[in-house]
């Protein structure tokens, strides 16, 4: 009887000593803090800003298909699977069952179609409005939805659906009650979190939801590995300041600049990448078709080898290790290539540093004593280092003798002297992985698109195909050609391959992977150290 | 009297019809916030209807008659950004500010005004020249390298304070020194000047002669009078420390007026970047007046003299 009472003993105790650690795995406790550079516009109604850029939306909404933070590849959301016919006329979302917003009415496709006819409202800010009026969303029934084109066909947009990665879902039943604004105060979306306070340009605060156990996104994870039940996302203009604030326990991510990296990696935190965030490169404008208004032959970019010359005076691996410390590495491929996204050849390397080679292909070229190029420098979203690197870039030139006429601009005063092809010269620009890009491509190469960036009957020709073409592998195929045609041309010159950096605090996170190229995401998914 | 003050409030009045003016055609210098507002896949379709959405698709004249009309009426228009009401968004934050500004100003003045005397009263001496270099080191460090600085300090090193944000007294501080260190060498002379002024009176003599002490005639007596002149450049300074607390905020991450300009000039949200340049120039003005007031209050013959030259 003793033995007895002593093994139930034993066994009680063994269970008192799990049993709290199995709790403890699945506790959803505690308070999250992200320190970020901005808190974008703080609406909380998508319809009121750029919802894709919304840091802290996708804790609180969701959307109908996911990307892969890695590959970027499109994955089942709120939307199940989906398909696009054969004629390129209709796109179909078979929707999840049982997916609730926060107030517990269930999410379904008379949601879909009222978050789409919101988005693309005339004062919405949504990127693509006009492509989504091309279509007229039909409720199928209730978990289904078709995207049917007005006319013609949807061939030419995104077969990955990556349109719909920012579409955040909005329920319709809140929405009519309490309108566009009433809807900024008190959002609700279906995801694991709901908006819990908000102080003007200080901090967004979100709590978990009560069932989180029951949601079908994060229900099974969190259980496993538990989840912040808090989150608070602080905005902290300076970097110098997100340090200190990440230091001393202020917060438990923050976002980095390369040159604050090793103080945080000294003071023991972690640093989390983005992988192959984004390519900072240099652009030529000029290269255009010669029936353009402004087209000059005179000017001495517009040879290939001439190119090829100012590509090989970069020194790649220098820019990575000393500009970047160490952050970023040498990289290939035109503008809007990158590497497991549409078009992406592994066989391009990046150009070998060769001012000797630079120098005779210039002389070759008719340049033997260089030429000056008017080279535009701004800075853009998460990229602030752009105008810097132009002047390292300028040095490099300089030593083949070409001579780089730096003028300090603004983005927004550039792109329209871009789509009047008002300016002849080169920028320091940055391009970032897309899921399928053919978008931007037609803006940067298309001699119809926005930015003039390689105008070439070829290139028209190629992007015009790719538009009306719904089978897979032949996009695949036209992609490939077109990036090879650009690669060989020497029509930008990429540099480093870079990484969003930020620093963690491992007492308190455990793991977190932001998507790559994307402004840091998934902050659901961060794993508390506890 | 009644004349002078008519006519001074008459003088702000049109001053803020000009700014109202300046700001509205300066802030549409600096470009379209289209260009900002959308993203670059937008195209002309959207630019349209956001341009008729915010009213910008209409002639400049008549968009400045419009706002003008609504702003005499206190509706200052919608931001861009966030679409709610600019007044609003920045009456929010003015309080942050006004803490700030406040505190950074008690600050100046308490560091300020007892180096100021002591330097006065020990006049070429090594303790007058340490005041004046102890001022002059606040205009000397740029705000933004004096604020990173304490951060390190008194917040990574020492762990006494937190580093950023506003919240209870103890983020004060840091914020507070150094915006207002920045402002104690333009009080500190001010008040060096106007004590030595004032220690040569008869009457501090005469006090002296009584056989008082010497820390009560300069510290009551001396020091009373001689706050006249600083304190009415002093309320100029404190609008000047709201307005200028930019940097401060930005360094903190202190949520006030100060964070909101830097947000909505790269933003071009003209509405908001107007409500503030209005609101910083009706304090400008208003302090103005106030000084003007309390001159009168001092002197009552400068209120005659201004009326007798206006007959004259």
């Amino acid at each position: 009887m003793a033995k007895t009472t002593r093994h139930i003993a034993c066994v009680l105790a063994v269970m008192l000593l799990v049993a709290p650690a199995a709790v403890e795995a699945a506790d959803v406790g505690g308070t999250l803090t992200v320190a970020y550079a901005t808190l974008f516009d703080e609406n909380m109604n998508p319809l009121l800003g750029p919802a894709p850029s919304k840091v802290f939306y996708d804790v609180m909404y969701e959307y109908l298909v996911y990307n892969d933070p890695l590959t970027l590849k499109a994955e089942p959301g709120l939307a199940e699977r989906w398909s696009m016919s054969d004629d390129g006329k209709r796109w179909v979302f078979f929707l999840r069952k049982g997916v609730t917003f926060t107030d517990g009415t269930e999410l379904t496709a008379e949601d879909v179609k009222f978050s789409l006819e919101l988005l693309v409202r005339k004062e919405s800010r949504w990127p693509f409005r006009s492509t989504f009026l091309r279509t007229e969303p039909k409720v199928l029934d209730r978990h289904t939805i078709a995207f049917d084109a007005r006319e013609g066909s949807l061939a030419d947009l995104d077969q990955s659906f990556a349109y719909f990665l920012g579409l955040p879902i909005v329920s319709k039943a809140h929405y009519d009650k309490v309108g566009d604004k009433g809807y900024d105060e008190r959002p609700i979306g279906s995801g694991p979190y709901k908006l819990k306070a908000k102080r003007a340009g200080d901090a967004v605060t979100f709590e978990a939801r009560a069932d989180w156990r029951q949601h079908w996104r994060v229900g099974a994870e969190w259980a496993r590995h538990g989840a912040f039940k808090e989150i608070i996302f602080r905005k902290i203009p300076e970097v110098a300041t997100r340090v200190a604030v990440l230091r001393t326990g202020g917060a438990d991510i923050a976002e980095l600049t390369p040159e604050v990296m090793r103080e945080v990696e000294r003071a023991k935190f972690q640093i989390v990448r983005s992988p192959d965030s984004y390519v900072p490169l240099v652009t030529f404008h000029g290269i255009w078709l010669p029936s353009k208004p402004g087209y000059d032959a005179s000017l001495p970019w517009l040879k290939k080898d001439v190119r090829q010359a100012l590509s090989l005076a970069l020194n790649r691996k220098e820019i990575g290790d000393k500009f970047y410390f160490g952050a970023a590495a040498p990289t290939a491929g035109p503008h809007w290539f990158h590497p497991g996204t549409l078009g992406w050849n592994p066989a391009w390397k990046p150009d070998a540093y060769d001012p000797a080679r630079a120098k005779k292909l210039l002389a070759d070229a008719g340049y033997p004593n260089g030429f000056t190029i008017p080279v535009r420098l701004f800075t853009m979203p998460g990229t602030t280092e752009l105008p810097a690197l132009g002047e390292a870039v300028a040095g490099y030139w300089e030593k083949i003798g070409v001579r780089a006429d730096l003028i300090r601009t603004e983005w927004v005063v550039h792109r329209p002297d871009l789509v009047k092809r008002a300016f002849k010269g080169a920028t320091i620009y940055r391009g970032f992985p897309q899921v399928e890009p053919v978008t931007v491509w037609r803006l940067a190469y298309h001699s119809k698109g926005d930015f003039g960036e390689r105008e070439d009957p070829f290139v028209d020709s190629v992007l015009d195909t790719l538009a009306a073409t719904v089978n897979a592998k032949e996009r695949e195929a036209l992609a490939k050609k077109l990036g090879d045609f650009l690669v060989t041309d020497f029509a930008t010159l990429p540099m480093v391959s870079a990484s969003y950096l930020y620093g963690t605090n491992p007492k308190t996170v455990k793991a977190w992977q932001p998507t790559r190229g994307k402004y840091p995401d998934r902050f659901e998914w961060v794993v508390p150290a506890r | 009297m009644r004349r002078f003050l008519l006519s001074r409030i008459l003088q702000a009045l049109v001053t803020l019809w000009l700014l109202t003016m300046v700001a509205f055609v300066m802030t549409r210098l600096t470009g379209d916030p289209l260009d900002v507002l959308l993203d670059a896949r937008a195209t002309e379709d959207d630019r349209k209807a956001m341009a008729s959405v915010l009213g910008l698709d209409r002639p400049l004249p008549v968009q400045y008659a419009i706002y003008l009309g609504h702003a005499v009426l206190g509706n200052f228009g919608d931001s861009f950004k966030t679409r709610r009401p600019a007044l609003t968004m920045v009456m929010e934050r003015l309080p942050l500010t006004l803490e700030l500004g406040t505190t950074a100003f008690l600050v100046s003045l308490v560091i300020a005004v007892p180096i100021g005397v002591i330097s006065a009263v020990r006049r070429d001496t090594s303790v007058d020249v340490l005041g004046k270099v102890i001022a002059l080191l606040g205009q000397s460090f740029p705000t933004f390298w004096l604020g990173l600085m304490l951060i390190l300090l008194f917040a990574v090193t020492l762990e006494w304070l937190p580093a950023s944000g506003a919240g209870g007294p103890a983020h004060l501080v840091l914020p507070s020194i150094t915006l207002g260190w920045f402002t104690v060498a333009g009080i500190m002379r001010l008040v060096r000047s106007a004590m030595l002024d004032t220690l040569g009176q008869e009457y501090v003599v005469t006090a002296r002669a009584k056989g008082l002490r010497e820390s009560g005639v300069v510290w009551k007596h001396a020091l009373r009078n001689a706050l006249i002149p600083p304190l009415t450049y002093a309320g100029l300074i404190f609008v000047g420390l709201l307005a200028g607390a930019v940097v401060t905020e930005t360094v903190y991450a202190w949520p006030g007026v100060g964070q909101l300009v830097i947000e909505s000039v790269a933003f071009r949200d003209f509405p908001v970047i107007q409500v503030i340049l209005l609101l910083f120039g009706v304090m400008y003005v208003g302090m103005n007046l106030v000084i003007d007031l309390l001159y009168i209050w001092i002197d009552p013959r400068i209120g005659l003299a201004e009326t007798t030259v206006r007959r004259g």
